[in-house]
C-alpha cells in the first residue's frame, strides 16, 4: 500500500492541482479509465468545499490530501472476508482499493456554514438577491435556503 | 488546461465558446462574461461546450445563474454539448430538464427560432 500526501494552500487555483494529482495517481494504480473522470470530479468537489470552508474560517491553514493506493492483497488489514479478488494488471500488480482523503481544518459544525449554499445553488441567487427575478422550472428557490 | 472564452454574434443570438476546465478557479470568469453579455442586452445565449474538458458544480452554478438572468428578460440560454462525460454531469444533476442541450450551435439556433 502506498500513500501520497499533498498539501495545498486554500486557494481555488490549487484545486486543479489536486485533481490532476489524484487522476495521475489513480491511473498509475490501475484504476479503470472510465472511473478516472469520476475521481477527478469527486476530488474537485471535495477540495472546492474545503477551500470554501477554509476561506471562511482559516484561510492561512493548508488542506491535506492523502491518495492511498491499496494495491496488492493485504488480508491482515482488510476486514472484508468477502472482498473480491483484486484484478491483475499488465504490470503484475493488482488494485483492490484507491482512496482519497481530503482533510480540512475548518470547524466541523458551524452555523455560518449551514447557511452557505452549494455552488450549484449559488447560481440561483446572485448579487445578494433573496428572491430571483425569474424562476427556473424544476427548482424551488425558497427551499434552497432552508 | 485553463479556461478560454470567446463569443460572437449569430443573428439575435450570442454564441459563447468555452474551452478548457470550468471549476472553482475559472468559473468566475465565465460568470463575468455571461453577466456582461446580459447587461449589454444579449438575452439569447448559446454556450458551446464542445471543448470543455472538465465541469464541476461551480460551473453548473454559473450556467444556472446565467439562465436565471436571461429568463428575467424572457431570454434563453441553451447549451451545445455532445461529450458524454459532460452530459453525464447534467444528467445526474437533473439539469437536462432545465437546459436545452443541443448537438450543434445551428441546431440550438434553429430550435429556438422554431418555437
Amino acid at each position: 500500500m502506498a500513500t501520497i500526501t499533498l498539501t495545498i494552500s486554500a486557494l481555488p487555483a490549487h484545486v486543479r492541482t489536486a485533481r490532476l494529482m489524484a487522476a495521475t495517481v489513480a491511473r498509475r494504480a490501475g484504476i479503470a479509465a472510465s472511473a478516472i473522470d469520476e475521481i477527478r470530479l469527486a476530488v474537485g468537489e471535495a477540495c472546492s468545499r474545503a477551500v470554501a470552508a477554509h476561506k471562511l474560517h482559516c484561510p492561512t491553514e493548508p488542506i491535506l490530501l492523502q491518495l492511498i493506493d491499496g494495491s496488492g492483497p493485504d488480508p491482515v488489514t482488510d476486514p472484508r472476508a468477502d472482498a473480491p479478488n483484486p484484478t491483475p494488471h499488465s504490470n503484475g500488480s493488482a488494485t483492490r482499493r484507491f482512496e482519497v482523503v481530503v482533510s480540512d481544518r475548518a470547524p466541523a459544525k458551524d452555523t455560518e456554514e449551514t447557511t452557505h449554499l452549494e455552488p450549484l445553488l449559488d447560481g440561483l441567487f446572485l448579487d445578494g438577491e433573496d428572491t430571483p427575478p425569474g424562476g427556473i422550472s424544476g427548482f424551488s428557490p425558497a427551499s434552497a435556503w432552508r | 488546461m485553463d479556461l478560454k472564452l470567446d463569443h460572437y454574434t449569430e443573428g439575435d443570438t450570442e454564441i459563447v465558446v468555452v474551452e478548457g476546465e470550468i471549476d472553482v478557479y475559472t468559473a468566475p470568469r465565465l460568470r463575468e462574461l455571461l453577466i456582461d453579455l446580459v447587461n449589454k442586452g444579449n438575452f439569447h445565449l448559446v454556450v458551446n461546450m464542445e471543448k470543455v474538458e472538465f465541469l464541476d458544480s461551480t460551473g453548473l452554478g454559473v450556467l444556472v445563474g446565467g439562465l436565471k438572468r436571461v429568463r428575467a428578460h424572457d431570454g434563453t440560454l441553451d447549451l451545445v454539448c455532445t461529450q458524454e462525460r459532460i452530459l453525464k454531469i447534467f444528467r445526474i444533476t437533473g439539469l437536462t430538464k432545465v437546459f436545452g442541450i443541443h448537438s450543434s450551435v445551428q441546431e440550438a439556433i434553429d430550435k429556438r427560432s422554431s418555437k
